[in-house]
């Protein structure tokens, strides 16, 4: 048993964060999610070949067929500074292929993922954005030696840009992933006027859309998909907390006021080491999920879900402080204290919110049917 | 970063948990019944005895004071599978947990010679002699005085005060004193750790009944109460660098044991909940569920601070984070009890998580109160000024 990360898991993490570091700032952030695409496709072009497109795409494929805390590693750094890329969305979907794709479908596309010729992404769920199975709203029914596609799905994180879409759809009742390719006839994309503005999220249309037999992916992987989701998307959260409580005590330790640093007064140090136990929290329940996932898959969902629960409070309330702490300044539109108080709200729901999350738990520990009325 | 134990830990786990089993089903089986703090000390102590005798009390000490040398995993897994037991907490702890770990840092080669043996043995159960009436979180403002005497054997320390919140003193044949020594001196200057006989003249010791009923805490009243020179840790006059290393005693491996404990709780509350049918309600079944990701989130929390070098933030937080913890569990459990919970008999579930409901409240004040622990973490974890003079 051992908690602390391998050289090579070291020498990623220094390397995301100085890619980070380089890349990340307000204006370039700021910038680079309010472009069409959403992120810089220079810096996603860096990340590329620095190889996070190809870290959970088996050697097989052409990846890396690394593990969930090395893609931990460099969403937590990108996190740090809110870095817009395709890095969490791509990331998922190449998960959904591993799991629930065939060899043909896994040997062709994910080639593609690695080398960063081709961004994807998860339409998982309908407009309203909720993650409970009910709430797909995409529908494959047959015709003639294949499918056709229809519905629509929300919260789909670059689906505007994205090459290829796993689109979750019901087939007889069931949830099954299909790849879907950008561009096919029926598919309509529209960029959401999102609370977040570091990252796209779309709202995509699926009309009669031709889907191919050889398109479909086996079923009963939805949940492990979601786990996997809230995994990478926890350590995103957990870093953009943890900077969110860096940025405020550096403030507090620069501003004074009655003759001393605000951070000296009881009031705003109590406040602050209370962040701090949501941020330890978060990197303990992160860390663990991911080892969860690479060493005792069967309690990853459970892991996941705990570590999309702490990591959902420490950005939420980390980022609603460091509004608070800031004073006025940190109301105002310069500010990037806005841009993490609005990734926090985003991010707690995107893949299942609190409630979600805890209804898993309640499933770990035998209190499931005692919920059944939050399903 | 690896969740498995290895083999050879595996086959450790096996070695302590036959040892455990055969001895709890056989003369001490009775010992699994006892609940609570403070209760059935009588029995508690011969057990306490038994597992030092067979080395399990001193299994991460030197070899030279009779320990095992067991590595961090060794001791996490000895003190997950106790709690797993079902064995009561130990009366034995100050002594254990911090009066030896003291005496290795800063006592002599005679003091470790004379006292850690017995210690490990439980022939000498220890009490922790820091808090006052008037120095309790401010703990440098000790007003317990010692004077070195002549005597026809040699000098001795003689001490006037007052002692408080001394955990299982009333059983205790030692103290370890946090006293002021030098006349005049005021704050962290001029205080020693002296180790003192309790049951000599002038120590009066009065067991302090508490809320929940039971008596762990007492007052010492030191009036004349004599210990020789000799008997003092660490030089006279650096008594708070002593004390500050105890303290930082008090958060070690037995944490993890302490979340079996934790565990054992949740799991009772669990099974209480699914036969009453509280855990139809979804709002317990929510704070449930959330009190299992908060108490698994402080397992790894806890293996992140042991497994990682010097003082983490992890570390610092830890304190606070599962007394908050604990106390919201204990409403918990009243809440999945409802108002049938208020009623109990002894032994009854309602019984056992009602004095867990009460003793649950000294978490936030005991080692470190709340704001204490807020302090700390903010001034050494995250570096923030500490407060003005003016507003002190």
């Amino acid at each position: 048993m051992s908690f602390i990360f391998t050289d090579e898991q070291t020498m990623l993490l220094d390397a995301a964060t100085r890619l980070v570091e380089e890349n990340g700032g307000s204006a370039a952030v700021r910038a680079a999610g309010a472009s069409d695409r959403g992120y810089d496709a220079a810096v996603w072009q860096q990340m590329v070949e620095m190889g996070w497109s190809a870290i959970v795409v088996p050697e097989a494929q052409g990846g890396l067929g690394l593990g969930q805390v090395e893609l931990s590693i460099v969403a937590a750094a990108a996190g740090r500074a809110l870095l817009p890329s395709p890095l969490l969305s791509t990331a998922i979907a190449a998960r959904a292929l591993v799991l629930a794709g065939t060899p043909a479908q896994q040997d062709r596309w994910l080639p593609q993922i690695a080398a960063g010729e081709l961004t994807a992404t998860v339409a998982l769920t309908g407009v309203e954005g909720c993650y409970r199975p009910g709430d797909v709203a995409a529908t494959l029914r047959t015709d003639g030696d294949g499918y056709r596609l229809d519905g629509s799905a929300g919260f789909v994180l670059d689906g505007h840009d994205a090459g290829l879409i796993i689109v979750a759809a019901k087939l007889d009742g069931e949830i099954r992933f299909v790849a879907v390719p950008r561009g096919e006839a029926g598919l309509s994309a529209e960029r959401l006027p999102w609370l977040d503005i570091t990252r796209a999220a779309a709202r995509l249309g699926f009309d009669n859309v031709t889907v191919p037999a050889d398109a479909v992916m086996a079923g009963g992987r939805f949940a492990d998909v979601l786990a996997f989701a809230n995994a990478t998307l926890a350590a995103e959260q957990m870093g953009a907390a943890a900077a969110a409580l860096d940025i405020t005590v550096d403030y507090a330790k620069q501003r004074v006021q009655f003759g001393q640093p605000i951070g000296a007064f009881q009031a705003v140090k109590h406040a602050l080491a209370d962040l701090a136990l949501l941020v330890e929290a978060a990197t303990s329940a992160v860390w663990y999920a991911a080892a969860c996932a690479d060493q005792r898959p069967e309690e990853f969902a459970e892991a996941a879900a705990t570590a999309k629960l702490m990591a959902s409070d420490a950005i939420v309330k980390c980022s609603a402080d460091m509004i608070h702490y800031h004073g006025g300044i940190g109301y105002t539109w310069e500010h990037d204290a806005h841009l993490y108080f609005r990734r926090g709200r985003t991010s707690a729901s995107l893949f299942g919110d609190a409630d979600a999350q805890t209804k898993i738990i309640a499933d770990a520990i035998g209190l499931g049917a005692e919920t059944n009325d939050a399903a | 970063m690896r969740l498995d134990f290895t083999p050879e830990q595996e086959a450790f786990r096996a070695e302590v948990r036959t040892w455990l089993d055969a001895q709890l089903s056989g003369e001490f089986a009775h010992i699994r019944e006892i609940q609570g703090i403070s209760e059935g000390a009588e029995q508690r102590f011969p057990w306490e005895r038994h597992l030092g005798r067979a080395g399990w009390n001193q299994l991460s000490w030197p070899k030279a004071f009779g320990g095992r040398e067991a590595n961090l995993f060794e001791q996490v897994i000895f003190h997950e599978e106790y709690a797993r037991s079902g064995a009561p907490g130990r009366l034995s702890h100050v002594g254990l947990e911090l009066v030896a770990p003291t005496i290795m840092a800063f006592g002599n080669d005679e003091q470790r010679q004379r006292f850690l043996k017995p210690t490990a043995e439980v022939e000498i159960i220890w009490a922790q002699l820091f808090s006052e009436p008037n120095a309790g979180s401010d703990l440098a403002n000790v007003q317990t005085r010692a004077r070195l005497e002549d005597r026809p054997g040699g000098q001795v320390w003689v001490l006037e005060g007052q002692k408080i919140w001394s955990s299982f003193a009333q059983y205790s044949q030692w103290g370890m004193a946090l006293v002021r020594t030098e006349p005049g001196s005021v704050g962290s200057k001029g205080l020693s750790m002296l180790l003192i006989p309790l049951d000599a003249k002038g120590v009066d010791i009065r067991p302090i009944r508490q809320m929940s009923g039971g008596s762990s805490f007492n007052e010492v009243f030191l009036d004349g109460a004599e210990t020789a020179a000799a008997n003092v840790l660490g030089a006279a006059g650096e008594g708070w660098k002593v004390a500050m290393g105890t303290l930082t005693f008090e958060r070690g491996v037995s944490t993890l044991g302490q979340q079996m404990g934790f565990r054992n709780e949740l799991d009772h509350i669990l099974r209480v909940a699914k036969e009453n049918g509280a855990a139809r309600n979804p709002g317990i079944a929510k704070r449930l569920a959330r009190a299992q990701a908060e108490l698994r989130t402080m397992r790894y929390t806890a293996l992140r601070m042991l497994g990682g070098s010097g003082l983490s933030l992890a570390g610092l937080t830890y304190k606070l984070y599962y007394t908050s913890w604990h106390q919201r569990l204990g409403e918990l459990a009243m809440d999945v009890l409802g108002p049938a919970g208020e009623i109990a008999v002894p032994g009854s579930d309602a019984y056992r998580l009602q004095k867990m409901y009460l003793e649950s409240r000294s978490d936030s004040i005991w080692a470190g109160t709340s704001q204490i622990q807020r302090n700390i973490i903010a001034e050494r974890g995250l570096g923030l000024p500490r407060e003005g003079k003016a507003a002190r």
